[in-house]
């Protein structure tokens, strides 16, 4: 059983600066060599001042973002409970509402919205969902990210 | 070629996007870009410990081509919402092929925009992920 203490609890802030190599770093692992994650002057040939982050970026600040308090999401799971080896990731979302680029630095806070048990063919497990909202120096929401893990026993 | 709201159908096809295999290599990188470092996908041993016979694919490689389809379609700005429910494990040699389909075309506050379904599944059609897309035309 995971701690129930933590629904509804916020982790401390997120601290993420958006930049260039980051991004490409994230395409090239894909192997997406879409110019417009890699090349600036095609980024600028198609209306951006500057290269644009992948759709599954945000994902990044939750794991690269953490703070010595511990915001990264699997450390969380530990701490709750759970084994390393046991967890899953369900289901991510994400609204957008200005693409990512390098320059933004980006805070938010990653909130435990609910934690449920399911009893599966294979044993129980427990479906943590988050939350999160990143806004960039100006304040502006950037992105809403949601994601469920699966914590297996 | 820019998808256009005028003449796209509910029902039309996207253009699919078929990936190399998935290497030890490729979850090796994914890992240090992305920050996951969950032994699970890069170290055999912790693979087999976890009851997978070896290592697995983060899901978020799977989503990522998924994303890579969707923004071979539409400009990265045009994508207002992504979502996917992750429904199988992909292992190295996995070759993942994603496609997708319009399911809806609406308006919100003028703006016209499209619902996209879209799923990964591998060489053998074993589904890995399946979701949803909504972007503005």
């Amino acid at each position: 059983m995971l701690d129930q203490s933590y629904i509804g609890k916020k982790l401390p802030t997120i601290r993420y600066q958006v930049d260039a190599s980051k991004i490409r770093e994230l395409a090239g692992a894909l192997g997406d060599d879409n110019p417009l994650f890699h090349d600036k002057a095609a980024a600028q040939a198609a209306g951006y001042d500057d290269i644009v982050a992948p759709l599954t970026f945000p994902t990044l600040f939750r794991f690269w973002g953490g703070t010595a308090a511990g915001a990264e999401t699997r450390s969380l799971l530990q701490q709750m409970g759970a084994n390393v080896l046991r967890i899953l990731h369900g289901e991510e979302e994400y609204e957008y509402f200005s693409p990512l680029q390098p320059g933004d630095d980006i805070s938010g806070e990653l909130e435990i919205l609910s934690i449920d048990r399911k009893e599966g063919s294979s044993g129980a497990m427990d479906m943590v969902k988050t939350q999160a909202t990143y806004r960039d120096q100006n304040g502006d929401v950037k992105a809403i990210t949601r994601a469920t893990m699966v914590v297996r026993w | 070629m820019t998808p256009n709201y005028e003449t796209i159908q509910v029902g039309d096809a996207l253009p699919s996007l078929s990936k190399p295999a998935i290497t030890e290599v490729q979850l090796v990188r994914y890992s240090g870009a992305s920050g996951d470092f969950n032994p699970i996908h890069t170290v055999h041993q912790a693979g087999v410990d976890s009851g997978n016979g070896g290592v697995i694919t983060h899901g978020m490689v799977i989503m990522g081509f998924v994303g890579q389809m969707i923004t071979n379609w539409v400009r990265p700005d045009q994508v207002r919402k992504f979502g996917v429910r992750f429904t199988g494990i992909s292992r190295p040699g996995d070759e993942i092929t994603v496609t997708g389909k319009v399911i809806e075309k609406f308006m919100v506050n003028g703006e016209p925009r499209v619902r996209c379904e879209v799923e990964a599944a591998d060489q053998a059609g074993q589904r890995k992920v399946k979701g949803e897309f909504v972007a503005a035309l």
